[in-house]
């Protein structure tokens, strides 16, 4: 691509005079071309008005304190339909300097060499990588180097109705796989079921299965990620976990695809549902249930997803990666963090945030929030490799092959395994 | 008067404008799904190296393939032959003299008016467990639940969506087919003792109408093969792929897994069976009777 | 059924023949209407509903307590405003340039002599059956290199020609009489001038139709604006509606408002120029 698309382009246009050009937009690569003062575009999915608002308080504080540096933001709606898109921007070299987005697909860019590595502005900013926790900071990685920065973390823990648990004479909440499976079942009378169950094949219903999947003692890939290794025996008895629920009556499916809706849970129709802290605001919002949360059960081990957003610094001009990467060294500090997670419901991403005295009276009021505070400590999280988009596409539909009974828990790993282990191959 | 030469240079003048948006915007990108089918490329990376036919092969050897094709197959042949019979069915009973019938037009027009988004909704809402259908049925001692999320009713429920906003535009189409029958034909057909109506319909109406129903066919095979948006909208191609097409299919290969190799030829698999529609469309349109009128 | 001969056998009254027929066809004329027409009214009726009533599934037939408010919320919800304005400004770059290339081209095709005019017409319509979805992908890869997506050069451009409109204005321009050519060619026109003084206000019905039908697919359309917008501020209505359900998507009274005021601008064009409409989509069926 090529001479000739360039070519036939402007002809185009310009056969088409002035009539249509009226609304033509205008290029980001003119704003990045200026000299002087240093433009950044940023892109971010954050739902929520107040947190937009925060973030526009904060980049104004950033730009006081760092002149020559502005900062232009901009919102591209819910993630998990954008980022195909934003990808193929990319691709095509039309990329935003700061993309706020999960660091799960930190090797599908660094691999295309379409980011800066952020490890190599560590020393010459005196960045203390130490500040932040090891875990997340290892979700940026690519071949050893951290590539993307953490913007903000969050897990998986369970949400439970307590007037259902107390209706149903359960005092603590279930701890291990046998537990939860117990407790769903005395949850479950007419109408009510215990557990809402996530599905669709997309990555909401994967992210949340790879906690079973680790708790059972598996893991997605071999330690030198040349080989898939979720069919195997854990991968089988976490797969057939869920079918339980689902066969046993105790579980109800949510919404498909869109299973991190809280419809259900907040009508009172099931008594329990895997989710992150980020909703906490909502749940404050409604008065129909009273709500808490509990750690995710576990079974050899204990586990939960570690998720969030990272910050990816996309290569243009030396002097703007590097302010990009000012403003990722910004978003770190507990100046930023405290506030932005006590309005969020996001978690720090450094331990001096967590620590600090504000956000230790913010989770003595929020006993909701340190559930998944806590949970960090067996956080594990999704390899950051290329081929990660197409693995967690076959264990998709392995999972919803085995709920809706169309294939064994065994045969539905094996097929996805084979695909993944291809994809896997063709990415490397 | 401007000449002969002249003339041309004014026709190519008029001509550029369409000429080349469509070689950029429709030729152009034909030529380049069929290059991109035997090359491999993730979407991201600056190479895209050459790899034959092996897209194609890895194609045919997703697991999902078969049954991408098998519910592609089901949905135009689900979506057209209803659509049209009712549609056809419509237009007989507006084309009568009835009371209300331009009340009957309109209302089963405008299903074609909003768009797949807003329709699918609907559907959706009214296919959800608790929802409309749910209660229909419930009248029948059947409980479906909610229809969306279930992989042996979403395909059936998609392709109803589907019918119910398009016999609106068969209708249409069929109406203007009937009108141009003259009523005589069927005054002399009474004559000859052709009096009960479906007689009637069989031996001159339906023969009468059969060039509207070669491009009525046509043209329901050209949108079923596109159905995107609603089944975006009612379940992602879910649940378990049931309702995965390969136009879908397609815009998940290359947008969701970055298998833009696949979905390349995925493409070219579409563009070869539609291209055997275009022979049908080109000749139905060059036809003498739009030549000059 | 006008006065026609008299049929020998059967001399059943024109007026009694047409009432026998009326209570005929009422069951299928009730069938029809409660089909294709109930949906609508139970949409409106889901608009006005509280949510509990939608979560249990108890709606009234008829909205004795309509909540009006739903319609407020749901266009609080959503930029709604801002993406009623990027339809606008698509839709209506859109429809302008179709039929600005497709008179110019249908003139070409219908009243000049010139070698291979037939096969550039065959070109042009074999386009029509060409999925866009097909296309896409390459079109993604030109956009991106020209820098234009998420601008309005990637949702108006690729559009800018549609074969329909050169078939329609084709065969308007061939149905007028060539002796109007004649009388201004010999005042002194050149072609141009004919195409735009003579031809084009002749050929209004076909504008008409064009602008209509080309402004509702544009309203309406979703995967070209799916694929080629990326930020909230260059989405189009139809885009505003999918994300509105991806943050609400079991708040269903809320999203049946957001879909009902979405569909209003379609059918206030449909009511206004309905015999242009359906004329333009029977032209194509049956014109000959």
């Amino acid at each position: 691509m090529t001479q000739r698309t360039r070519w036939f382009a402007p002809i185009a246009l310009a056969s088409l005079g002035s009539m249509v050009l009226a609304g033509c937009g205008t290029s980001q690569a003119a704003a990045k071309s200026s000299t002087g003062p240093v433009s950044l575009t940023f892109e971010e999915g954050v739902q929520s008005p107040q947190t937009q608002t925060y973030l526009q308080k904060q980049i104004a504080a950033f730009e006081k304190s760092h002149p020559g540096i502005h900062i232009s933001m901009q919102n591209y709606g819910a993630a998990d339909s954008e980022l195909p898109k934003l990808e193929s921007a990319v691709a095509a070299h039309d990329p935003p300097n700061l993309l706020w987005i999960a660091p799960a697909y930190t090797g599908q860019f660094a691999s295309s060499d379409a980011i800066v590595e952020a490890q190599k502005y560590f020393k010459s900013t005196n960045f203390q990588a130490s500040s932040i926790f090891s875990g997340l900071l290892q979700t940026g990685e690519y071949q050893g180097k951290v590539w993307t920065m953490p913007f903000d973390a969050n897990d998986l823990g369970v949400y439970y109705n307590k007037k259902l648990f107390a209706k149903a004479g359960i005092t603590t909440p279930p701890a291990t796989w046998t537990q939860f499976l117990a407790d769903a079942k005395k949850l479950t009378s007419n109408g009510t079921y215990g557990f809402e169950m996530p599905i669709g094949n997309q990555e909401w219903t994967v992210w949340i299965w790879e906690t079973l999947l680790w708790q059972a003692g598996g893991h997605l890939l071999n330690s030198s990620q040349t080989k898939v290794a979720f069919d195997s025996p854990a991968g089988i008895k976490a797969l057939e976990f869920w079918n339980t629920l689902m066969k046993d009556h105790v579980a109800t499916f949510g919404p498909l695809n869109d299973s991190y809706q809280l419809g259900a849970f907040e009508s009172g129709k099931v008594a329990m549902t895997i989710n992150g802290p980020w909703n906490v605001a909502a749940l404050q919002q409604q008065h129909a249930v009273s709500y808490g949360a509990f750690p995710l059960p576990k079974d050899k081990i204990a586990a939960t997803n570690i998720g969030g957003e990272s910050l990816f610094i996309f290569n243009t001009t030396p002097a703007q990666d590097k302010a990009a990467f000012l403003f990722a060294k910004y978003v770190t500090t507990p100046a930023f963090q405290i506030g932005y997670d006590t309005g969020s419901g996001y978690l720090p991403v450094s331990k001096t945030a967590q620590d600090s005295a504000q956000y230790q009276a913010y989770l003595k009021k929020n006993p909701f929030i340190n559930v998944f505070v806590k949970a960090m400590a067996v956080g594990k999280a999704r390899p950051p490799i290329p081929a990660y988009p197409q693995i967690s596409a076959d264990i998709g539909n392995a999972i919803e092959n085995t709920l809706y009974g169309r294939m064994s828990a065994t045969a539905a790993l094996h097929q996805a395994s084979v695909q993944a282990q291809q994809a896997l191959d063709a990415s490397s | 008067m401007v000449g002969q030469r002249r003339l041309r240079w004014w026709a190519a003048l008029f001509l550029a404008p369409a000429v080349i948006l469509t070689a950029v915007f429709f030729y152009y990108p034909m030529a380049y799904i069929l290059w991109l089918s035997m090359h491999h490329w993730n979407g991201l990376s600056p190479v895209k190296p050459f790899t034959g036919l092996a897209e194609f092969r890895h194609l045919f050897q997703q697991p999902i393939f078969g049954l991408v094709i098998r519910n592609t197959v089901i949905f135009v042949v689900g979506t057209v032959v209803p659509s049209i019979t009712i549609g056809l069915g419509l237009a007989l009973l507006a084309n009568r003299r009835l009371p209300f019938r331009s009340f009957l037009r309109g209302v089963s027009f405008a299903p074609y008016l909003v768009s797949f988004v807003s329709a699918g909704l609907a559907w959706v809402w009214m296919g959800s467990s608790g929802g409309l259908f749910d209660h229909l049925m419930g009248f029948l001692g059947f409980h479906p639940g909610n229809l969306v999320d279930n992989p042996s009713y979403a395909l059936p429920y998609v392709i109803a969506m589907y019918t119910w906003k398009m016999a609106g535009y068969n209708m249409v189409l069929y109406l203007a087919g009937l009108q141009t029958i003259p009523r005589e034909i069927y005054e002399a057909g009474a004559i000859d003792g052709l009096q009960d109506g479906w007689t009637q319909f069989r031996t001159i109406t339906w023969p009468l109408l059969a060039e509207s129903t070669f491009f009525v066919v046509i043209i329901n095979l050209i949108f079923s093969f596109r159905a995107f948006s609603a089944i975006y909208v009612m379940t992602n191609g879910g649940p378990v792929n049931s309702t995965t097409t390969l136009v879908y299919y397609i815009w998940n290969l290359a947008f969701v897994q970055n298998s833009w190799g696949q979905a390349a030829a995925a493409s070219a698999l579409l563009l070869i069976v539609v291209l055997a529609l275009t022979i049908g469309m080109v000749r139905y349109f060059t036809k003498e009777s739009f030549r000059a009128s | 059924m006008v006065e026609a001969t008299p049929a020998p056998k059967a001399p059943i009254s024109p007026k009694r023949r047409r009432h026998a027929g009326f209570w005929r066809y009422v069951p299928y004329m009730v069938i029809a209407i409660v089909v294709f027409g109930f949906p609508f009214y139970w949409i409106i009726v889901g608009s006005l509903s509280s949510n509990t009533a939608i979560a249990t599934g108890s709606i009234p037939l008829f909205p004795l307590h309509p909540r009006w408010a739903n319609y407020r919320d749901a266009w609080a919800y959503t930029n709604f405003a801002r993406q009623v304005l990027n339809t606008l400004i698509m839709a209506v770059a859109v429809t302008a340039s179709q039929v600005i290339t497709s008179s110019m081209a249908g003139f070409a095709l219908a009243r000049m002599r010139f070698p291979g005019r037939q096969a550039l017409f065959i070109g042009f319509v074999a386009t029509l059956i060409i999925p866009f979805q097909v296309i896409a992908l390459p079109i993604f890869v030109l956009m991106a290199n020209l820098h234009w997506i998420n601008t309005f050069g990637a949702l108006i451009v690729p559009t800018a020609v549609n074969a329909f409109g050169i078939f329609l204005y084709r065969q308007f321009f061939l149905t007028i009489p060539e002796s109007f050519e004649e009388a201004a060619m010999l005042d002194g026109a050149n072609p141009w001038q004919v195409l735009w003084r003579v031809y084009w206000p002749l050929a209004k019905p076909a504008t008409v139709t064009l602008s209509l039908l080309t402004f509702i697919a544009e309203w309406n359309s979703f995967y070209l604006p799916f694929l080629f917008t990326e930020t909230k501020s260059m989405y189009t209505v139809q885009l505003g509606l999918v994300a509105f359900q991806g943050e609400f998507a079991t708040v269903y009274n809320l999203l049946m408002a957001a879909t009902v005021f979405i569909s209003i601008p379609v059918f206030v064009l449909y009511l206004m120029g309905q015999r242009a409409i359906i004329e333009g989509i029977a032209t194509t069926g049956t014109k000959g």
